[in-house]
Order: C-alpha cells, then sequence, then structure tokens
C-alpha cells in the first residue's frame, strides 16, 4: 500500500510539473463553444472562417480548429484554437465558413455559420453590385478592397443578388446558410476549390508509410549510393 | 492535459509492448538452447544457485542493453513506430541469440551448460558466460546504432564483428598465461576475472572502431580493419606503461606453463583481478589514442 501511494505521488508529481511547464498548454486558447469567441474577440468588424481542424493523440484525443481572422481594416491573421469535441464534430460540415462574427459593438454576435465575407456582402462602404451581361447583379468590392476575395478565399466566385436575399433570410431565421447552390461549407464547390482539406484516407497514408519502411529496412542507407 | 495523459498512456502501451517482446525473446531463447529450457519455464529462485542466477541475468541485462538502443520515432503514428520496434527487436534479437551460440562454440566448445551450471554450479563458467552476454549485446547495440534502420546493413556488419570478436577470443593465450580450459573446468574464478577484463577490453576495442559512419562499405571495412590492427600495436605498450608506472608483479609471469599446470590449486583471485583489470584500463587508454584523437586541419589538405 505504501509503494503504491508513493507511486501515485510521484506520478502526480510528474503530471503537475509537465502541466505547468507545458508549453501547448499555456500557448494555445481552449474553446468549449462559439459563444466564447465574443470574449476573445472584442473589436467590432472581426470575423473567423474556419479553415481546417484536426486532431492529435492516440487514445485521449485533442481537438483543434484552425481559424482565419478577417478584420475590415487589418490583414488577416491565422490562429489556432484547441476545441472541445462537441465543436469540433458540430463544425466538420462549416470549412470555410464563418463561425463567428462581430459588425459592431453595440450588436449581438453573429454565431450562426454563414459564408465567408457574409458582413460585407450588400454593404454599401465596401462595394456596389455590378451589372453582366448575362444581366445578373454580381457582388463587386471597390478596388481598395480588391483583396478580400482572395482573403475570404473566394476564388472568382462572386455572390449574386439572389445569394444575398437567401443569406439575409438564413440570418433571420437563424439557420446555416451554405450559398444557393451549397457553394460554401467542407464540400462546397468554391471551398473545395480555394481551401482545400487533404482527404487523403488514413489507410491510404498508413500504407504508404508501411511500404517506405519496409523498404528502408531492405535496403542501403542512401548515403551509401551516393 | 490531454496530451500528457495521451503520452503516459502510449509510454505504458510501448512498455508492454517491450514486455511483451521480451516474452517472445524467452521463447526464441529456449529454441535455441534447448538445455536452458527447463531453466526458463520453472519458477527460478535466485538463491537455489547463484551460477544460474548469474548466467540468467545476464542474458536479461543483455536484452536490456540492446533495447537502450532503441528510438521511437512517434511522427508517422503508433503503427508504423510499433512495427518499425518489432521488426528491430525481432532483427537484433535473433542476431544477439545467435551471437552468443557462435562465441560459446567458439570459446565454451568444451564445456556444457547444464553440466556446468546446473550440476556444478561452475562460478567462472556463469562469469565468463556473464561477460560474454553483456559484451555481446554491446556490440550488437553498436552494429544496431551504426547500420541506421537498414536489416541489410546488419547483416553486412554483423557477420563482420562476430569475425573479429571470434578471432579475439583466441588470443587470450596469447596475453594471459592462465590455461583456459584447465582451470575452467576447475571453476577457478581468477580465470574468469581475468577472461572477463580480456574480453570487456576486447569489447571497447572492436565498438570503438565499428563507431564509424557507413558511407561506403569497402571503406568502412577498412577503417574498421585499420583502427583494431592500431589497437593491436597500443595495447600492449598501455599494459607494459601501468605495469611499470604501479611496479606490478606478475608472479605467473616468471614461472613456465609446466609449474602453472602442476599447481593444482590454481592461481588465486588476485591475479586474476589483476590481468583483467589491466587488460580493461589498456582498452580503454587504447580507444583513446585509436580512436578519440581528431586531426582536423593539423595536417592541410593540399
Amino acid at each position: 500500500m505504501k509503494k503504491i501511494s508513493i507511486y501515485v505521488f510521484l506520478l502526480l508529481n510528474f503530471l503537475g510539473i509537465s502541466a505547468s511547464f507545458y508549453p501547448s498548454e499555456s500557448g494555445i486558447k481552449y474553446v468549449p463553444d462559439e459563444t466564447v469567441f465574443a470574449n476573445y474577440f472584442p473589436k467590432e468588424n472581426t470575423s473567423l472562417i474556419l479553415t481546417d481542424y484536426f486532431k492529435t493523440g492516440f487514445i485521449i484525443k485533442s481537438y483543434f480548429h484552425r481559424y482565419r481572422i478577417i478584420h475590415s481594416f487589418n490583414s488577416a491573421d491565422e490562429q489556432i484554437f484547441r476545441v472541445s469535441k462537441y465543436f469540433w464534430e458540430k463544425n466538420k460540415k462549416n470549412i470555410g465558413m464563418t463561425i463567428f462574427l462581430r459588425q459592431a459593438k453595440d450588436v449581438p454576435v453573429n454565431i450562426i455559420p454563414s459564408p465567408p465575407g457574409s458582413q460585407f456582402v450588400g454593404n454599401r462602404a465596401y462595394g456596389h453590385w455590378k451589372l453582366q451581361d448575362s444581366g445578373l447583379r454580381l457582388w463587386a468590392f471597390y478596388s481598395v478592397y480588391q483583396h478580400f476575395p482572395s482573403m475570404l478565399s473566394w476564388g472568382d466566385f462572386r455572390p449574386d443578388q439572389k445569394f444575398y436575399n437567401e443569406m439575409i433570410m438564413a440570418q433571420k431565421n437563424e439557420t446555416p446558410f451554405y450559398g444557393t447552390n451549397k457553394e460554401f461549407g467542407t464540400e462546397g464547390a468554391v471551398t473545395l476549390l480555394n481551401l482545400p482539406k487533404k482527404n487523403v484516407s488514413e489507410v491510404v497514408v498508413l500504407k504508404a508509410l508501411l511500404k517506405k519502411r519496409l523498404q528502408k529496412f531492405l535496403s542501403l542507407p542512401q548515403e551509401i549510393y551516393e | 492535459m490531454n496530451e500528457l495523459f495521451d503520452k503516459l498512456i502510449i509510454r505504458a502501451i510501448f512498455v508492454a509492448l517491450i514486455c511483451a517482446l521480451i516474452f517472445a525473446y524467452k521463447y526464441a531463447h529456449s529454441f535455441l538452447y534447448p538445455s536452458s529450457r527447463l531453466q526458463l519455464f520453472k519458477r527460478f529462485y535466485p538463491t537455489q544457485n547463484p551460477a544460474q542466477t548469474l548466467h540468467l541475468l545476464a542474458r536479461i541485462i543483455g536484452v536490456g542493453i540492446i533495447f537502450s538502443n532503441f528510438h521511437i520515432y512517434m511522427a508517422n503514428g503508433i503503427i508504423v513506430s510499433i512495427l518499425d520496434f518489432f521488426v528491430k527487436s525481432i532483427a537484433t534479437f535473433f542476431i544477439y541469440l545467435a551471437s552468443i551460440y557462435i562465441m560459446e562454440s567458439i570459446v565454451l566448445y568444451n564445456f556444457d551448460f547444464s553440466d556446468e551450471i546446473l550440476k556444478r554450479k561452475n562460478y567462472a563458467y556463469a562469469l565468463i558466460s556473464f561477460s560474454m552476454s553483456i559484451t555481446l549485446a554491446i556490440i550488437i547495440k553498436t552494429i544496431a546504432s551504426v547500420s541506421r534502420d537498414s536489416l541489410i546493413l546488419l547483416f553486412f556488419i554483423w557477420p563482420f564483428a562476430i569475425v573479429i570478436i571470434g578471432l579475439a577470443s583466441k588470443s587470450y593465450s596469447l596475453v594471459s598465461k592462465l590455461p583456459f580450459n584447465r582451470l575452467l573446468i576447475q571453476g577457478n574464478l581468477a580465470l574468469a576475472c581475468s577472461y572477463s577484463g580480456f574480453l570487456w577490453g576486447w569489447t571497447l576495442i572492436i565498438t570503438s572502431s565499428l563507431n564509424n559512419s557507413v558511407n561506403n562499405l569497402y571503406w568502412y571495412s577498412v577503417q574498421v580493419v585499420l583502427k583494431i590492427l592500431l589497437s593491436i600495436l597500443i595495447y600492449p605498450l598501455f599494459k607494459l606503461g601501468l605495469q611499470k608506472i604501479y611496479l606490478m608483479q606478475d608472479e605467473l609471469g616468471d614461472a613456465n606453463q609446466a609449474e602453472i599446470n602442476r599447481d593444482l590449486s590454481g592461481p588465486s583471485i588476485g591475479y586474476g583481478i589483476y590481468e583483467g583489470a589491466l587488460n580493461l584500463t589498456a582498452s580503454f587508454l587504447t580507444t583513446i589514442i585509436a580512436g578519440q584523437i581528431d586531426f582536423g586541419t593539423f595536417y592541410p589538405a593540399f
């Protein structure tokens, strides 16, 4: 019993000391759900686009989200957050989508997934509707904001008025909106083109790695051939 | 904390894997040494036969020494790292057991394990076997490290090293006046100490010679042979120097072989310790001169 107590005591000491000095424990913020973002991002005109998700660990998994933080008048930042499993699973379909949006200090934040840059579309301060030869009106940013489409990972996509109207309707109904033809989200055509998630099967990767390791075992080190 | 706990669990998994591999090694050992099957599979009481304890634990220490060389790279995932570990373990276990078998056939060809250890409790035999197991483990560890995950390189360097240690073990009669076979039958501890020191000394020289990076197999072999030849040239100088500095009197050195053979009690253990320690120290010092002088740009290349 005494030996077990000493063992447990040493184990707790190890965990305690490791946790205190573990770099990632202090560097990455934890997000249990989207409501927490309001505390982390108090400034107006800020939105978070989910650009990637991944998990680490063997038995006890850690879940992570990578976000692009969009400010209207500053360049975009990238930030990784450790998230809860619930939040991670909930947003598996939302790559390329805005997960958090704060337009003004007094206005309530929007945490319903919406297409990236939804705060700019239809806002006369950032652009205008431009009539195309086809008769469609597409959103065009002013030249000072011409980098926005690439920052928002739109590629060649430009929203039309139908897209805008459906987006406004979804915002009023507080339902996620992935685009008129589901252009955004993990499976959306625009996202797949501009924010491709490396969807390589784990089995394929494992097979390739095993093959590589076996080849290494059964061959001479590279330097000997050179 | 997730990562910390997960890392702790992964470490625990590798502890279990190593234990499983040692269990597999136990079976492999019993296949190669059928005479030790009884020793391995019945309950073991360390105090009943200390010679057997020494013999058995030497193999276990050997396995520990070999494992201490392994590195586990987790970047490619746990399955790949387990496979890596498994393949390397099996290969090194195989060559370790084969090395022990070959060395015992060379050095202890006149003796049988069950006679010497189980029946006669021959401590000298146990001590020599102990030294052999550990020195071979150190050599295998060096070979595994030099061959850098390549089984082909491992199986090239291993026979090379075994030939060297096999030849080296036969040179005992050149450095010592103790008659090996006769004293080992008597269970003389002086012989065991002397031979252990001799074996440890050779191991130091061989591992120091083998421990070069392999960029070209031909040049690697030449380099190893040259280093060993250089060590053979330097070793007697240190041995002589140590004897002169500490005014050590080799009592058996003046006696002729016939007189030594007539002495039924055999030499005292002090003589064995003297020879063993002298061999070991001379080998340690030899490795400095043969392998640890870096000339750098002392002789500029033109």
